[in-house]
């Protein structure tokens, strides 16, 4: 009997439980530190190594991603669930599809305001992320799209919990009990 | 009738060479022989150095009468360098320079005292939307013929600037600007 990995038509795997765990918690964490770090004064203790992290970790997460968006491309996730509405089916999908390009384009605009001039970002000072191209305007225009795609996927956010939340408790169904229990295999 | 325009070519000829003959200069631009650079401290143990890469002007300069000189600068705010984008991108931002609310970077002369070599350009600046009257050291570098048919001019200035008194946050003290400006005669 091991640790079920891969979806089954019923079942969320540990790979697809532990990545969406692990990139909800790191984006809010990483919402609330860059939220913050734009306020500090230029000499607040903090003033340097917020945005190191902050970078930092953006970076692995961007890995995290990527990796969650091949898995969930290439193995079919369970089904949903009969009782939920073809309404609430579609506009879901719609949701996790939103919130699947929202972090790519969150994570790719916050990696190309520091790397605007040539510069990488050294995450953890362990491996530099080289920077790529220049464009124009690059930092200003890759900030403003950050910002504002960080928002739109925050909101997003609250929908989705709101809705598996009610699945929860009004609905009683297994929507987010699925997310939260790891499973094992028979054989 | 090939007479008559060869005489009022001729004519169109001396008229624009008298005009040119005035002092009239504008910014190499286009050659970019024109620098406008800052020097700030960093904590107290360093300094930061930048520059304004887009800023275009004029300047009217003659040995023979140099108080009569003067020279106007237009500097587009958001070209800031400092070699670094985050911090360029910062500093273009609200607590700094504000770069959306106040474009532009102006100074205008009003008066020069000196004389044709050395001497101070008063004038007035704009700077983060507050206009205060400054006094740049310049000194003329050199001038006269180039190798390409045109005659040029240039001139370097120094002034220390409070930002503070700008609007801009009161630690990043004094600001020094060097600039060196080559003109074209028109």
């Amino acid at each position: 009997m091991g640790i079920l990995l891969t979806d089954t038509p019923i079942r969320y795997g540990l790979v697809s439980i532990l990545t969406h765990w692990l990139i909800a918690l790191t984006y809010l964490g990483l919402f609330g530190v860059g939220w913050y770090m734009v306020t500090l004064d230029y000499y607040d203790p903090w003033y340097t190594a917020l945005p190191h992290w902050h970078k930092s970790v953006g970076m692995l997460l961007l890995i995290i991603v990527l990796c969650r968006g091949i898995w969930r491309l290439t193995v079919n996730k369970p089904s949903t669930l009969k009782t939920h509405s073809n309404w609430a089916a579609k506009s879901s999908r719609v949701v996790h599809w939103l919130m699947g390009l929202g972090m790519l384009v969150v994570l790719v605009s916050g990696y190309l305001i520091p790397t605007a001039e040539g510069r990488g970002i050294a995450v953890f000072n362990w491996v530099t992320f080289p920077a790529t191209f220049s464009l124009p305007d690059q930092e200003d225009l890759s900030g403003l799209v950050h910002r504002y795609i960080a928002y739109f996927i925050l909101g997003l956010s609250v929908l989705h919990a709101a809705a598996a939340l009610k699945h929860h408790f009004i609905d009683k169904d297994d929507t987010l009990r699925r997310m939260l229990r790891i499973s094992f295999n028979r054989s | 009738m090939k007479k008559s325009i060869s005489l009022f070519l001729i004519f169109l000829f001396c008229v624009s060479g008298m005009q040119s003959y005035g002092a009239e200069y504008v910014f190499d631009k286009p050659g970019q022989h024109v620098f406008i650079t800052f020097k700030a401290s960093h904590l107290g143990y360093s300094y930061i150095l930048g520059h304004f890469e887009d800023f275009d002007g004029a300047f009217a300069y003659d040995s023979d009468k140099p108080e009569d000189s003067t020279v106007q600068v237009t500097i587009a705010a958001k070209s800031l360098d400092t070699d670094h984008a985050e911090r360029d991108k910062h500093l273009r931002g609200s607590e700094y320079l504000d770069v959306d609310t106040y474009p532009s970077i102006t100074f205008a002369s009003s008066s020069y005292a000196g004389g044709s070599t050395s001497g101070i350009m008063t004038g007035e600046l704009n700077l983060h939307g507050i206009s205060k009257t400054i006094a740049i050291d310049v000194s003329k570098i050199g001038e006269g013929d180039d190798p390409w048919g045109g005659y040029r001019s240039g001139f370097e200035g120094r002034v220390t600037l409070d930002a503070g008194g700008y609007g801009l946050p009161a630690w990043i003290g004094e600001v020094e600007i060097y600039l060196v400006v080559e003109g074209v005669r028109q």
